[in-house]
């Protein structure tokens, strides 16, 4: 499947400033529908028409630094106000290296049904 | 433990010969490099060169400096190789080893200063030296390890567990990307450190995206870290971050007996907080800090709290800790009384600059006021007395030689510096100097030393950078290819003479008289003397941009070299052959405190020459002319014409002229003049105060001396006074008054005196 966001491949203190512009309006485009569509669908009770899992394609990452984490982190937080978890897909190495480092294991946490994904 | 104890006493106590040891190791090594480049298959060089690295990383292992082992050891490596022949010295390895050599002295500064380690020991210095040593081992044949670690630490192996477990907790400033740190890289560097274990990082601390200031950092992070490492060295990681990040390191797995136990065993040292610091209980910065808040709560309270109790609350700090140090401290105050430890001062004393000033200065008062007794004894005509004050003045001139001294350093170990300014310049402008260095052990005042360093930088680099050919354009010259500077010091009269020589291009007078003539420095058309045509270069408006690189091949900034060089009483002059090559010349007082002058009389005013400038005196000598209006006239000596001024006229002294003035000959520089005064009061010791600010501005004076009577003399410079007796009359503030004098004399004076007809004579 496509992913929502792909990810550069330099996620650092030199590029946060305008991902974060980007991300803001991609979130902001998506909110209109899909997000609408994820409480709706939470309303209803119905699980699978819910993109509960915010998708982010990492696999470009190449240079990636605390600035860079903490973004991800920002934009994890900020899914989770709209009730959304991101889910990193095709996890770069310098990526997982890390948020390894930075005790952040948990963002590299893969869904318990990842076949539902595909 | 307490062998331990002992251990590290001894340390602290070798510690200071091994650093002042290995730092003249890395000065041996950089001169060795240098020289090797001339001569690259020197044998005798190259065992040199690995008997210096072999030594540094010896008496650094005794010292348990791990760093500066293991990145020595690289440089060793490659050294073995080269003494070998299986590897040949290219200028890529040569400069290679110079950085590593540099990065050496670094790691010995490091530990000369453990206040200062920590910012030494910086992720952006570990980083660099990582990078140093896989440079090393490729230049070595040897496959570079993989993402080698920070910092190479052989306890890293042990097990885990069985090492203490400090627990980290760090919160980042909001600033930290904004000044260019990583939290990222900092904690890679702790893990070289040892294990991290139990990382958490406040997610709760970073905001949504949406109200995220994404170059602001939000991070803070608890762990544990089992390490062998002191706290110092655990605080050192976060030493660039400090500023602005909250630390705090507590030590859980410390058994407080041991705390104890270890300041039962440090001997002498009477403060708590140096107690603390000796057995790692706090760090520097902590105990620094502490202090402040100390010194600023006795300021605002009236009394300061104990130290103690505000390490406490500031570090985490054990009650028992401060309790058992203050134990100690108890106890050693019961037995200070036995007085000062000898073992600490055997081979260096390092003492204050400032305080060696004013035991000088307090000589020169002693200087002053001997001279006043020496005259009173005169003047009561009493053998004894008069015997008894001249061995005092004996004894005060011994002391003052033997404190100037102490002043006294090598330029050489200034001038080695540019050794590797020359080479590194020198290959980043295509260009192939070799540098000789001529007088390196000629001493002059430290302060001067000091001071003339960046004139000196400044004028070799604009020697490399404009007055010195590339390789073509040399042999297009029919020159040898190879460029030379050379920097020389040798005494001349009573000061120093530094000289740097080029075999260059030389100064193009016509396009500095040009550009003289755009700015304004110099009427249009008016032509002054070629000497004169240099002296523009020093001229404040001269330039001020590139154009003068390109225009001139010279200038940028000369004005402030030649400014700081005359704050040093000191001069600089120009030399220049087109085509050949450039010289500078720059004269400066052995010393700026005490001075032999040669004091004498214009009616009631009293004057002071140094010494070593006076060449002869004549007495009763008439001038051969009469005066101009600044006084200039010539006299005969020894059927050679003398140019000479007068004081009353150049001075306008309100004074009788005497009816027959007595010549002082002086030596400027290459000059000689001769200087009217009315009277010869002989040698006199004296000391330089600095002129206060109304005279300033008077040219030709370098300072004041308070004479043994109580009266003022003030002090000549002789080469500005020089100046002033022989500028020409467009280039002087009375060019007016001058040219009105002119008419009116109508003797055959000589007038003005260039500088031309002053060199003539001399030359």
């Amino acid at each position: 499947m496509q992913a929502e966001l792909c990810l550069p491949s330099e996620l650092t203190i030199y590029t946060v400033t305008e991902l974060r512009q980007q991300w803001l309006s991609l979130l902001n485009s998506s909110q209109d529908g899909s997000a609408l569509s994820a409480t709706s669908a939470a309303d209803a009770g119905d699980a699978t028409a819910s993109p509960a899992y915010f998708t982010v394609d990492a696999g470009p990452v190449i240079e990636v630094d605390s600035a860079g984490v903490q973004l991800l982190l920002a934009l994890s937080n900020e899914l989770a106000g709209m009730r959304q978890t991101l889910l990193l897909l095709n996890q770069s190495a310098p990526l997982i290296d890390a948020l390894s480092a930075l005790g952040w294991r948990a963002l590299l946490a893969q869904p318990a049904e990842p076949e539902a994904l595909q | 433990m307490s062998q331990k104890a002992y251990d590290d006493s001894f340390i602290a106590e070798a510690l200071p010969a091994f650093i002042s040891e290995a730092q003249e190791q890395t000065d041996a090594l950089e001169q060795l490099l240098l020289q090797l480049e001339d001569a690259p298959d020197d044998r005798e060089l190259l065992d040199a060169l690995f008997r210096c690295a072999h030594t540094v990383k010896g008496s650094a292992g005794i010292f348990g400096l791990d760093l500066v082992v293991s990145f020595t050891h690289h440089v060793e490596t490659l050294l073995d190789l080269l003494r070998d022949g299986s590897l040949g010295l290219t200028p890529d390895l040569s400069t290679l080893l110079l950085q590593s050599n540099d990065q050496i002295r670094l790691l010995v500064a490091a530990a000369a200063q453990p206040a200062l380690h920590e910012s030494s020991e910086s992720v952006a210095a570990a980083l660099e030296r990582a990078a140093l040593v896989q440079r090393l081992q490729t230049a070595s044949g040897i496959p570079p390890e993989p993402a080698p670690e920070p910092a190479s630490d052989p306890q890293r192996e042990l097990p885990d567990s069985h090492l203490p477990c400090w627990h980290v907790s760090v919160q980042f400033g909001a600033d930290t990307y904004r000044n260019g740190m990583d939290p990222l890289a900092i904690l890679n560097y702790v893990r070289g450190l040892g294990s991290i274990t139990h990382l958490v990082c406040d997610a709760a601390a970073v905001p949504p995206l949406q109200s995220l200031d994404p170059e602001s950092c939000h991070l803070s992070f608890d762990f544990n870290l089992r390490s062998v490492a002191s706290r110092a060295a655990i605080e050192s990681a976060f030493s660039f971050v400090r500023e602005d990040c909250t630390l705090r390191l507590t030590e859980p797995g410390q058994p407080l007996q041991d705390f104890a136990e270890r300041l039962e065993a440090i001997p002498d040292k009477p403060l708590l907080g140096d107690l603390l610091l000796a057995v790692g209980a706090v760090t520097q910065t902590q105990l620094t800090h502490g202090l402040n808040i100390q010194a600023q709560s006795a300021a605002a309270l009236g009394h300061a709290p104990p130290l103690g109790e505000i390490l406490q609350t500031n570090t985490g700090l054990r009650p028992q800790v401060v309790h058992a140090a203050l134990q100690k401290q108890a106890k050693h105050r019961d037995t200070v009384a036995g007085g000062a430890n000898a073992a600490d001062d055997n081979r260096f004393i390092r003492v204050e600059a400032q305080r060696l000033d004013e035991v000088i200065d307090l000589l020169g008062e002693l200087v002053t006021a001997s001279a006043g007794g020496l005259l009173l004894a005169r003047q009561s005509k009493q053998r004894a007395l008069l015997e008894a004050n001249q061995q005092i003045s004996r004894l005060i001139s011994d002391i003052r030689n033997g404190t100037l001294q102490l002043r006294m350093v090598p330029i050489g170990e200034t001038f080695a510096r540019f050794r590797r300014v020359v080479r590194d310049t020198a290959a980043e402008l295509g260009k192939d100097v070799h540098l000789e260095i001529i007088g390196g052990d000629t001493e002059l005042d430290k302060s001067v030393v000091e001071k003339i360093a960046d004139p000196l930088m400044h004028l070799v680099r604009n020697a490399l950078d404009h007055g010195l050919e590339t390789p073509a354009q040399r042999s297009d010259a029919g020159k040898t290819e190879q460029a030379k500077l050379t920097l020389s010091a040798c005494h001349d009269g009573g000061g120093i003479l530094i000289r740097i020589l080029d075999n260059g291009r030389g100064i193009q007078r016509d396009r500095v008289l040009a550009r003289a003539w755009e700015r304004g420095l110099v009427e249009p058309g008016v032509t002054p003397a070629d000497e004169d045509i240099l002296k523009l270069i020093f001229e404040p408006g001269f330039s001020t941009a590139e154009k003068v690189t390109n225009l001139s091949g010279r200038g940028v900034g000369m004005d402030v070299v030649r400014r700081n060089i005359e704050q040093l009483r000191g001069s600089i002059m120009l030399g220049s052959e087109p085509g050949q090559g450039a010289s500078i010349d720059i004269r400066l007082p052995l010393t700026l405190a005490i001075i032999d002058g040669f004091l004498v009389g214009v009616g009631p005013s009293k004057f002071i020459f140094p010494l070593e400038a006076v060449v002869e005196v004549i007495e009763n000598r008439p001038t051969a002319t009469a005066l101009d209006a600044r006084g200039r006239s010539v006299v005969e000596l020894r059927g050679q014409v003398l140019p000479v001024v007068s004081l009353r006229t150049l001075y306008a002294l309100e004074a009788q002229p005497v009816e027959r003035s007595s010549v002082v000959v002086i030596r400027a520089g290459t000059r000689r003049f001769g200087v009217m005064v009315d009277t010869l009061l002989g040698q006199h010791q004296t000391v330089i105060k600095p002129l206060g600010r109304m005279f300033r501005s008077l040219r030709g004076m370098s300072g004041s001396a308070i004479l043994a009577t109580g009266e003022i003399a003030l002090i000549f410079d002789v080469n500005s006074l020089s100046q002033l007796a022989s500028d020409a009359p467009a280039l002087s503030q009375r060019a007016g008054r001058s040219n009105a004098a002119n008419t009116h004399n109508n003797t055959g004076h000589i007038s003005p005196i260039s500088n031309a007809s002053l060199q003539g004579q001399t030359s």
